[in-house]
């Protein structure tokens, strides 16, 4: 009906936009990796029946995805 | 063999004679069980969800990037997109954040050309008109009851726009049955999504249909094409086609953390008091009973398969309320309290049909988990009971 919407367990974009739908941003923005813990901050991330991972690697550019690491 | 039916028999008759035990053991092992089968089935059914929506789905959906962040896309990339071969339709979207009332209620506005809007669709009550004064909006289920919201219902201005604000008016609610990502939808037009957004001419993403085999050298184009954004510089683009997004399904599946981990960690913290309950508080009268079944003759197997048939009965019954427990918390209670608890941002007494199912893996999983919580706590307290003389079991 609204050519492919809603791919997560997110039911509104506030918290997490990858947790709506990857299509519209493959990067969870309250993602804080580095810091212990860190993946936690978002409720999607830390508190959800049905996650991705929080930077979906496939869906970005070339030149943003290292084999390693995810580059911003 | 007779024997051993024999034996299995008394271990049904253990079961019933001691009726508040059972209970209790039942009680504490579905505990358990009942919130790790209902998290699975509400997994599934969000998979389930995401599987239609990709199926539903563009070939390719578009967005455009900046400083490696989402940003809008000119609508005049519509008809750069358009010209590529193989391209059948490229249909402009915006989807925005927004949120209204006095609570600040979040809400996800989408708005789509004005041909592409569902007329007569089941999943909407009430329709878009041909040519209203107003902005007209389809909102979803849970939006509709935190905010009030009828068919009909006006909404005051709830944004800022150059172009001056007006009011809005609800044309449809969705359907309560309708998928899960409804829940806090608005639709709309696409110009009246731009300008609740104020962004003339932009929009968020854009959907691309292909030609069958095209799909991958139309991404291979258009992640070619720069757009030109006027003053402002060039805005690259993203593309992310069916294929990609359905090799996400399973490994975020199966990438469940967070809760997932805290109710496996609780679950065994209560597993231990299962095991306190079936052999620590039980264990009197437990070695009292397997006394006198040694004193009368019984062999230590014949006791420890009678403990295993007690134990696997347990399991079963619990495993068997279980199941059907997590049904009726799920499909008749529509996960009343136990999806707001899986799924953020749910109501506590959800306005919309959760989406679950229950499959037969979990299922035995779950037996398994109770056969193990259950054997621990029977067998081994069993197994020291029936080695000691039965005169000092009887004390």
């Amino acid at each position: 009906m609204l050519g492919g919407l809603g791919f997560g367990p997110a039911i509104d974009l506030s918290r997490c936009t990858l947790a709506f739908d990857p299509r519209l941003g493959p990067v969870c923005e309250s993602q804080l990796g580095p810091i212990p813990g860190g993946g936690f901050v978002c409720p999607h991330h830390a508190c959800s029946v049905f996650d991705y991972s929080p930077a979906v690697e496939p869906l970005l550019p070339r030149a943003e995805a290292t084999p390693d690491a995810t580059v911003f | 063999m007779r024997l051993f039916f024999e034996i299995a028999r008394t271990g049904f008759a253990a079961l019933c004679l001691h009726p508040l035990r059972s209970g209790v053991t039942i009680c504490v092992v579905m505990s358990i069980l009942v919130p790790y089968l209902a998290g699975v089935g509400l997994s599934h059914g969000i998979r389930d969800v995401a599987e239609d929506s990709l199926r539903f789905g563009a070939d390719l959906t578009v967005t455009g990037i900046r400083f490696g962040r989402t940003v809008p896309i000119p609508l005049s990339a519509v008809d750069a997109i358009r010209q590529i071969e193989g391209v059948s339709e490229v249909v402009p979207r915006i989807v925005g954040a927004l949120s209204l009332g006095k609570n600040r209620e979040p809400a996800v506005l989408v708005g789509l050309p004005h041909g592409r809007l569902p007329k007569d669709v089941t999943w909407v009550q009430g329709q878009f008109s041909d040519s209203s004064g107003m902005h007209e909006f389809v909102v979803g289920t849970q939006l509709a009851t935190r905010l009030s919201l009828k068919v009909g219902s006006i909404i005051p201005p709830f944004y800022r726009s150059a172009k001056g604000e007006r009011l809005s008016k609800v044309v449809g609610i969705l359907a309560p049955d309708a998928p899960l990502w409804q829940a806090n939808l608005m639709l709309t037009s696409l110009e009246t999504a731009a300008q609740v957004f104020d962004q003339p001419d932009q929009v968020t993403c854009l959907l691309v249909s292909c030609r069958a085999g095209y799909a991958d050298q139309i991404k291979t184009a258009i992640l070619r094409i720069a757009s030109p954004d006027s003053s402002r510089g060039t805005i690259r683009y993203r593309v992310a086609s069916r294929q990609e997004l359905g090799s996400l399904l399973p490994s975020g599946w199966l990438h469940r953390e967070g809760i997932f981990n805290l109710h496996f960690v609780l679950g065994f913290a209560v597993a231990i008091l299962a095991m306190l309950v079936t052999s620590g508080a039980g264990l009197s009268e437990r070695r009292r009973e397997i006394g006198i079944l040694k004193a009368t003759g019984w062999q230590t197997d014949e006791i420890l398969l009678r403990g295993v048939v007690e134990s696997l009965l347990l399991c079963l019954a619990a495993a068997s309320g279980s199941v059907v427990v997590a049904f009726v918390w799920l499909k008749w209670l529509n996960g009343l309290w136990i999806a707001s608890v899986f799924l953020n941002g749910v109501d506590a007494a959800p306005s919309f049909e959760i989406p679950f199912r229950l499959v037969p893996v979990p299922v035995l999983l779950a037996f398994l988990i109770s056969a193990i919580v259950v054997l621990s706590g029977t067998l081994y307290p069993t197994w020291r009971a029936a080695i000691v003389p039965p005169r000092d079991a009887m004390r």
